[in-house]
């Protein structure tokens, strides 16, 4: 087995993509850096001046003018709860808020977390799908027969390329958003929160490459698999706009994939049921409800999901003709 | 047309591969299609054994099946005596195959696909580089595998083949694109494999390039064994050879022939082909001449003719041609006769006199 796993992560180590992949990624961590740059980093005086000179001349405007655009507007026919202002306030006018440690850094670790993981399952069908539609997969078992060895190998490689790669951008990632959060003089608050996050996207990471991995075993090829997940977010965008003219459909949302793998990775996921109810006197009552689902709820359902996927995937493997 | 050579063979040297009622059937839209009927092929250790067939005849079925890479319906096969697949894994070490056209990762270099199946296989690194050199692409070994011509890739499946060491090499229409040249070192690398007690079963349809290499022979047509035994001896059993006589008077001279024994089928401008039967033992030209110019009639052209695989494979495979050419043709095949020399033996009595 040993010898087979070697022989896999030497493999995705001499592919071209696996590369491509992890530079994007990085590009990706890179410009992440830049927004926890900005969004760290302390109003300065001379943006606190400025501020407050455009916050000194609003309300000027707003004493010597209030009154009259409010009569303008009582004019037009509007309401007088349409047209009531209030005096302006001074952090409406600072040009930025500024964002702690914590709230950056999950940042990173989401955006992070979502590239890796695209980049990952996309290597994975790459890696499945090409050996299969190659016709190399038909080689290499006429030198290890044993197809469910094969299967462990390729699986097992994946895995270790998947959590050891995300871990490794993961840690650099947060790791530079700290030095430059430090270069802000931000302290690094929440720092365990973070790791918590980004050891479940090292979780995620893996479910997306075992996921590339058991689409393109059941597809044999590299656009099937990746088709079939980008079909799924064409669908996704499209669900989410029956959900809203839908209502009652709305409670699909609990079993969507992508909202059990927010779950898995942010420790929650909330969603919306939309509902307005018909009063008496005609109008509407919003009875829109609050939903979360739990890290249990969406650790479970990616659990049962990837077991059901990679036994489908086995058994077919297993099965089927190799040409 | 059964020579019990393999038999013979069997008995002093062992088997290398052999199935028993092999059965495997494809599912498509417009049914299901027999690939392999029942086949029972014996390949004995050591030497070169040729596993013709007509294409479609199911050649790579079969080899697929014995790899492993697909399920027989039924049937029985052994390899080095071993149950396959039960028992695949114990003597895929011994094996070194290529199935039709070398398959590797296109964008990896030769010595990269080399290496990772010697890593899989816990063959040393130094293995690599031998057999690159065994097979002659040392310099080329880092270009990429898409980069090569049809030549080296088959060189490189041939070193893919020999990282194991393996004693059985079993080469699908190894041949198949390459130029004179690379036929000529594919054959010359069978037979040196051969020579080296190793037993090299190779699937072709190019009946000549295997009669001059291969020891023993295996026909199929229709997923069917139509003959097995040793090329000479096939050969021998087909007719050995003959004469083509030039004659004023074919028909009399075919009487007169006939009536001494010899097999006779007219040709034209007259002209007839003269055989004995394969019991009968060689042909004496000499003869032929004696008997017609005691009857006066006098030979005016008189011109030895060999039997070859390649006639012999036609002749097995008629049915299967014909078969082909008509409607249906590629359907379920006839039914199995009773023995591989049946359908040969029928044929000869019909076609000559």
């Amino acid at each position: 087995m040993t010898r087979l796993l070697r022989a896999e992560l030497l493999r995705i180590r001499s592919r071209r993509l696996t590369w491509v992949a992890l530079g994007l990624v990085l590009l990706v961590v890179a410009l992440a850096q830049l927004a926890v740059g900005s969004s760290v980093r302390p109003v300065t005086a001379a943006e606190r001046n400025q501020a407050q000179v455009a916050y000194d001349e609003a309300v000027q405007d707003y004493e010597k003018n209030g009154e009259t655009y409010e009569q303008q507007c009582l004019d037009e026919g509007l309401s007088a709860e349409d047209c009531a202002t209030e005096p302006p306030r001074i952090e409406d006018y600072v040009p930025r808020t500024v964002s702690t440690f914590a709230e950056a850094g999950q940042l990173v670790v989401t955006v992070t977390v979502t590239f890796a993981a695209l980049g990952l399952l996309l290597v994975a069908a790459s890696v499945t799908g090409a050996e299969l539609s190659s016709g190399a997969m038909a080689n290499w078992l006429t030198f290890v027969p044993e197809r469910g060895r094969v299967f462990a190998a390729k699986l097992l490689a994946l895995v270790l390329v998947a959590a050891v790669s995300t871990a490794a951008v993961l840690a650099l990632a947060l790791g530079v958003a700290a030095l430059v959060a430090r270069g802000y003089q931000a302290p690094l608050t929440g720092a365990g929160q973070l790791v918590a996050v980004a050891g479940r996207g090292v979780l995620v990471s893996v479910v997306a490459a075992a996921v590339g991995f058991g689409l393109a075993l059941i597809t044999r090829h590299t656009i099937a698999a990746a088709g079939t997940v980008l079909g799924y977010l064409i669908l996704s965008a499209v669900l989410a706009v029956v959900w809203f003219t839908v209502p009652a459909l709305s409670g699909v949302q609990r079993f969507l994939p992508e909202n059990n793998l927010l779950a898995l990775l942010l420790g929650k996921h909330t969603y919306y049921t939309f509902g307005e109810q018909l009063q008496p006197d005609g109008t509407y009552v919003d009875t829109s409800v609050t939903h979360v689902i739990s890290l249990t709820h969406g650790s479970l359902y990616w659990a049962v999901a990837v077991a059901v996927l990679l036994a489908a995937s086995y058994l077919v493997f297993r099965r089927r003709d190799v040409n | 047309m059964t020579v019990d050579a393999p038999a013979r063979r069997a008995r002093t040297q062992g088997l290398a591969v052999e199935t028993s009622g092999l059965r495997k059937t494809y599912r498509s839209r417009k049914g299901r299609r027999v690939a392999v009927e029942g086949l029972d092929l014996r390949v004995p250790k050591g030497g070169v054994h040729g596993f013709l067939g007509p294409n479609g005849s199911g050649k790579t079925t079969t080899i697929r099946m014995l790899l492993g890479l697909i399920t027989a319906d039924s049937g029985s096969m052994t390899v080095f005596g071993r149950p396959v697949p039960a028992e695949l894994p114990e003597v895929i070490g011994s094996i070194g195959a290529i199935v039709e056209q070398p398959k590797f990762f296109p964008a990896f270099s030769g010595r990269r696909n080399l290496e990772l199946l010697a890593t899989g296989i816990g063959a040393p690194r130094s293995r690599v580089d031998e057999v690159l050199g065994e097979v002659g692409l040392t310099g080329r070994d880092r270009d990429a595998f898409r980069k090569y011509s049809l030549g080296m890739k088959q060189r490189l499946a041939i070193a893919a083949t020999l990282l194991k060491d393996p004693e059985l090499l079993i080469f699908d229409e190894p041949t198949n694109g390459l130029d004179p040249a690379g036929i000529h070192e594919i054959r010359a690398t069978m037979r040196g494999l051969a020579d080296r007690g190793k037993t090299v079963l190779v699937s072709s349809h190019i009946l000549n390039e295997v009669q001059q290499v291969a020891d023993t022979v295996s026909i199929i047509g229709r997923g069917r064994l139509l003959a097995e035994g040793e090329v000479d001896d096939i050969l021998a059993a087909a007719g050995g050879q003959g004469v083509r006589v030039g004659v004023a008077d074919p028909q009399r001279a075919a009487e007169v022939l006939v009536r001494a024994g010899f097999r006779v089928a007219p040709l034209p401008e007259h002209r007839l082909d003269v055989r004995l039967p394969a019991e009968s033992g060689g042909l004496d030209p000499a003869r032929v001449t004696w008997l017609l110019a005691q009857q006066g009639l006098f030979v005016f052209e008189l011109v030895q003719v060999r039997a070859d695989l390649e006639s012999v494979f036609l002749s097995l495979t008629a049915e299967e041609h014909l078969g082909a050419a008509q409607p249906g043709g590629s359907g379920s095949p006839p039914p199995p006769p009773a023995g591989p020399a049946r359908g040969p033996a029928r044929a000869a009595k019909e076609e000559w006199s």
